[in-house]
């Protein structure tokens, strides 16, 4: 994926720098999902290490 | 204010990119701030023109990685997690810093250590199939390792010898005890190794590209 967001700079070809940013914000979005999701557990990691010290 | 300012200018890059992604072909180099939102690079990108210019399917590409990524996480997990309680709670001669296969062997101990360090071994052999990145799962290994040992140090050792002192095994002592206890640690872990998973490029540019052998 990373990857296929380069190839619309173009190797070679004409760079697309709106259809990158494009591309870029839509791989932004599973590691968001994937935060959001899990987030739950990430605020209670913390507040439990709070609590441990 | 000065913090809010900051914190604006450094979002800017964002920003920037919100807004270059909503522009059309002749917009995006004008210096007027003004300009038609569009959402049409969106489609361009997902439809079959993206894939045209590029020779690459953006949703599938994106689809892939998903696949990658998650089963990276899930295999460095499995084998992370054990291999994380086994250095959180071994207690070294040495500390676990400063030790190396150089260290005083034939002990219990440095036999630990070295049953830890095989455990990290099965995620590097490669595959050369995009599919089975098991490289990206070899990369951040060690930072899960890392990350929940501390967890597990912080775990009060006491838990699971009651639990071993009620006729529990070491193994369903770590599965029963100690393992719901660090979830919340593992949930860190697993998120910041996703996280790396997907943001790694070189991996993938060696793996995918035309000259690797299958």
């Amino acid at each position: 994926m990373t990857v296929a967001v380069t190839r619309f700079l173009g190797g070679g070809g004409q760079a697309f720098y709106s259809l990158t940013a494009a591309a870029a914000i839509i791989a932004a979005l599973p590691p968001l999902l994937v935060a959001l999701s899990i987030q739950r557990y990430l605020v209670r990691g913390l507040s439990f290490g709070a609590v441990k010290a | 204010m000065v913090l809010l300012a900051w914190f604006v200018f450094s979002l800017f890059p964002l920003v920037w990119l919100v807004l270059l992604s909503l522009k059309s072909e002749s917009e995006q180099i004008s210096t007027y701030f003004e300009f038609t939102p569009t959402l049409r690079n969106f489609g361009t990108v997902l439809s079959s023109e993206g894939a045209r210019l590029t020779s690459v399917n953006f949703s599938e590409a994106v689809l892939t990685s998903v696949l990658n990524c998650v089963g990276a996480v899930l295999v460095s997990l499995v084998i992370g997690v054990p291999a994380a309680y086994a250095a959180g709670r071994w207690q070294y001669r040495a500390p676990v810093t400063s030790c190396s296969p150089s260290c005083p062997s034939g002990s219990p101990r440095a036999d630990g250590d070295r049953a830890a360090v095989r455990d990290l071994q099965p995620a590097r052999p490669f595959r050369h199939q995009p599919r089975d990145d098991l490289g990206a799962a070899a990369g951040h290994h060690a930072l899960i390792v890392w990350i929940l040992r501390s967890y597990f140090q912080d775990l009060p050792p006491e838990l699971e010898q009651a639990a071993l002192l009620d006729g529990y095994t070491r193994t369903r002592a770590f599965l029963m005890v100690a393992l719901p206890l660090v979830r919340p640690g593992i949930a860190a872990a697993a998120l910041l190794a996703f996280i790396f998973a997907w943001n790694n490029y070189v991996f993938p540019l060696i793996l995918t590209g035309s000259g690797t052998p299958r």
